[in-house]
């Protein structure tokens, strides 16, 4: 599997760039990572992630969370996430491979 | 709290009053475990029946000589996760021989009566939603059981033998 | 092989249908997610970093084609086409949807298999020596006894909330294949001085946190007082282990606190109290459960066999090493036992596709009697092979990738998911073992016997502490660092390994190894494996290689 930003992302951000602040959990009905994209509406794609400054994160989380049970996302919290190149990065090992998937490939099928 | 026994949800008939109100005397009470030691000769003297609330961390062969006294002996479940007092139920039925209830406390989940039930617990504190849920059911979810149980169901050995 | 019951289909079918509404309810909303975890868990349904991960358990490590097939059958039509078997014998598919999880559950009921207890703090799988019932060095076969203790521990209403995780593991032979010392319960059969066969006891053993050897908590036990005994250990365990602390809630914890000679006089207590009729395994029950593992009938060698299968690996050098290294002695004469390496260098260790699974499903039918084993180092074996088919057997498997020569060596690495699937990890475990194997293959029949261990977290799932060389991830500011422990074991002298300095970053662990292993090479004499020779001489020499240089 590609893995392009690995490399670069684990490298600690340059201080020009701002933290930018994200939601993301697992579907609750088939594990996937999600990012919340506003509106009630979640995306598999870390490009659709709604992204925040810090002031706004927790106003981000608390409408991130808001509905009726059973959310349709498993315990949903905020991450870190820089913007390179205009692509949003979430920031450590952890939540890229989240987001990009295993840095390894699988036996063959 | 709700209370279900015999395959219904209803009310407790006994009483639990903490260690400094004195008991009624008309309604059966369970007594803190403190308490039946301090006032044993008092409490076993009284005419309305007595029951037991067992801490999870005392072992029931302790109580030997005092279980055929209560008619109820409460067992605690702080979390689901704290699995104590199954073993305490199995003690007081298997090698105690108590014929009372035992009625499970605390965090009583639904997903884990029957693994009360087949300890020896026959009764149950649950919230209100066990009836909107259907708790009782959760009790009926198996009929082949691996071990021997406190619950009077027959376990694979014998219904092996049966045939 | 075990075969179901007219009982044990029917409470597999119970226990699907409980656990359908199970995750009905949750996805109705009627269960919070933390209400449901430990439904899911019990189960062997985690949530992972990329999806749910189901783990299915393989009992004491038998397969069957039908059940290896249907295992082809989940990764191709519910997750991405491969599997991962574990240092547990059970295989997990990482790619879950829970919406999905009923019907896999049903289907692998299908074929008497399920993921119950393969999670959560109760009695989990009960694993054994793969070579059961094949191995030439046993006294009798184990896996009896392992299905008692398999079906004894289904769904035990006492002891389904235990402090923690419990993990039994049972062998009968001289060699442990089965890590028996590692584990909460071990149980070796033995013969007594009176030529009785039965159990030596010992509990305590675990990896994680604060690994611990098993200690022997009785010499010998009677064979039909078995679940009598583990049922006084597994009390007296509950009663006492501690629950405040969840890294000191293993039994282990409880025998180093109690100390082994308290923890004896505890269960053999509560195990005389319980009295002579408990938990009885009258001898017919056992002769009942024993005649399912009524050992194949195998052929006689033919008068060419030897001759045959010498011819042939003379003309073929790398048959001939794959039979020296991945083919051991049967008890049957003119068979042997096949281990089908799941490691082939620069590749994830353990995972096999659905093409592969079908493949050793189909060969397994044809070569080996029909049985397949899972190995707790990651490899799956075919227990009752002619020696005249090990020729075509090893060009099949070769054709799927599946002839890597290795066992036991330096590339058939252990190494748990890590960082890649793994949501507890706290560094890659993968990639590591893929750039060792990589490096290391060419170097396996110089090197010798060599156990490498790789966990991407203390958790241990990699076993690290009992490779001859562990590598265990560490998080240290966010950069994937590596420690390195050396010496460990995990067979009947097992040990745990020493660290042998400060942790290493990701890309200096192929060269730390490669340090390692060459004071070995230096230092080694005639026949000495690595942990032997670590014992002579110590750790010293391999700390001033390692660190000097820096
Ligand atoms: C990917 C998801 C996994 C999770 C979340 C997980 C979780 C854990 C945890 C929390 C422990 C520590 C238990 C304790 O200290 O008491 C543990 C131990 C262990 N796990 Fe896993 N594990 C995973 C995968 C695996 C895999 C893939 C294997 C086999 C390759 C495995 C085999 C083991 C073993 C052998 C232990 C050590 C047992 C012991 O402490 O005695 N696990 N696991
Ligand atoms: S050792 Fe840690 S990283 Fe590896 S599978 Fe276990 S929990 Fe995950």
């Amino acid at each position: 599997m590609p893995h392009g930003p690995i490399a670069a992302a684990s490298r600690p951000p340059m201080a020009a760039v701002a933290t930018r602040r994200t939601v993301t959990g697992n579907r609750l009905r088939d594990g996937v990572p999600v990012y919340f994209a506003g509106a009630g509406r979640w995306s598999p794609a870390v490009a659709e992630a709604r992204h925040v400054a810090e002031a706004e994160a927790g106003a981000l989380l608390a409408e991130a969370l808001a509905g009726p049970p059973p959310h349709p996302v498993i315990a949903p919290y905020l991450i870190e996430a820089v913007l390179r190149d205009g692509r949003l990065v979430p920031l450590g090992l952890r939540e890229e491979i989240r987001a990009f998937g295993p840095t390894v490939r699988p036996a063959e099928s | 709290m709700p209370l279900l026994k015999d395959g219904r949800v209803g009310d407790d008939p006994w009483r639990h009053p903490d260690d400094a109100e004195s008991l009624p005397d008309d309604a059966p009470a369970t007594v803190s475990l403190a308490r039946w030691r301090t006032e044993r000769d008092a409490l076993a003297r009284r005419a309305g029946r007595i029951g037991l609330r067992l801490p999870n961390d005392v072992s029931p062969l302790e109580l030997a000589e005092d279980v055929g006294r209560f008619g109820l002996i409460t067992l605690a479940f702080p979390r689901f996760t704290d699995g104590r007092a199954y073993s305490q139920a199995r003690l007081l039925r298997a090698r105690l021989g108590f014929r009372g209830e035992l009625r499970a406390t605390g965090n009583v989940l639904r997903d884990q009566l029957l693994f009360m039930r087949r300890c020896g617990i026959d009764a149950f504190e649950v919230g209100e939603r066990a009836l909107a849920e259907n708790w009782p059911a959760a009790l009926g979810e198996f009929d082949v059981f691996y071990q021997p149980g406190e619950d009077g169901r027959p376990w694979i050995a014998r219904q092996r033998a049966a045939g | 092989m075990y075969r179901y019951d007219e009982f044990d289909r029917r409470f597999l079918e119970e226990r699907v249908a409980q656990y359908r509404d199970q995750v009905r309810r949750r996805l109705a909303g009627q269960l919070s997610e933390d209400e449901f975890r430990p439904l899911r868990l019990m189960n062997g349904l985690y949530l992972q970093l990329h999806a749910y991960m189901l783990r299915i358990a393989i009992p004491y490590g038998s397969l069957s084609p039908a059940k290896l097939r249907v295992l082809a059958r989940i990764a191709r039509r519910y997750d991405r086409g491969y599997g991962h078997f574990t240092t547990r014998q059970n295989i997990q598919f990482n790619w879950i949807k829970l919406e999905e999880t009923p019907d896999i559950l049903a289907e692998l009921a299908a074929v008497e298999m399920h993921s119950i207890q393969t999670s959560g703090n109760c009695i989990r799988n009960t694993t054994a020596d793969p070579f059961a019932g094949a191995a030439d060095d046993e006294i009798e076969d184990p896996r009896p006894w392992c299905e008692i203790i398999r079906q004894w521990s289904t769904l035990h209403p006492e002891f389904s909330f235990l402090p923690r995780k419990f993990k039994i593991a049972v062998s009968a032979a001289a060699t442990d294949r089965a890590a028996v010392r590692l584990h909460d319960i071990g149980l070796y059969l033995r013969r007594n001085a009176a030529g009785e066969v039965g159990f030596e006891v010992l509990v305590g053993g675990g990896l994680g946190r604060t690994p611990m050897i098993a200690k022997t908590l009785r010499d010998f036990l009677p064979k039909h007082r078995l679940l009598a005994y583990l049922e006084a250990i597994l009390r007296v365990y509950n009663e006492f282990g501690r629950r405040d602390n969840l890294y000191k809630s293993r039994i282990k914890i409880l025998v180093q606190a109690l100390g082994i000679d308290k923890m004896r006089d505890a269960v053999e207590r509560e195990f005389g109290a319980m009295g002579e009729s408990a938990l009885p395994l009258p001898p017919a029950t056992v002769a009942a459960i024993a005649a399912h593992f009524a050992p194949p009938t195998l052929a006689a060698p033919g008068a060419d066999d030897e001759t045959e299968l010498a011819r042939a690996l003379a003309q073929a050098p790398a048959l001939a090493r794959w039979v020296r290294y991945n083919v051991a002695p049967h008890r049957a004469a003119g068979h042997a036992i096949v281990t089908v390496s799941l490691k082939p260098p620069g590749r994830p260790p353990g995972d096999a596709s659905a093409a592969q699974m079908e493949l050793l499903a189909d060969l397994a039918e044809r070569y080996s009697q029909g049985e397949i084993r899972a190995t707790y180092e990651q490899n799956l074996v075919l227990p009752h092979v002619r020696r005249r088919d090990l020729p075509a057997l090893w060009r099949h498997l070769g054709e799927a990738g599946l002839a890597t020569a290795n066992a036991g060596l330096a590339s058939d690495i252990i190494s748990c998911p890590g960082l890649d699937y793994c949501s507890l990890a706290n560094a890659r475990s993968i990639p590591v073992a893929e750039r060792l194997s990589r490096h290391l293959a060419a170097r396996d029949q110089e090197i010798g016997e060599l156990h490498i261990k790789i966990s991407g977290c203390i958790n241990a799932c990699g076993h690290h502490h009992v490779g001859h060389i562990g590598i265990l991830g560490v998080d240290k500011n966010g950069e994937e660092f590596y420690q390195i422990t050396i010496g460990g074991s995990a067979d009947e002298n097992a040990a745990l390994g020493a660290i042998v300095g400060p942790a290493v970053p990701s890309a200096a662990v192929t060269g730390a190894v490669d340090t390692l292993i060459g004071v070995y090479l230096d230092l080694r004499r005639e026949g000495e494996r690595f942990p032997d020779t670590y014992r002579r001489i110590g750790a010293a020499p391999f700390k001033e290689a390692l660190y000097a240089a820096a």
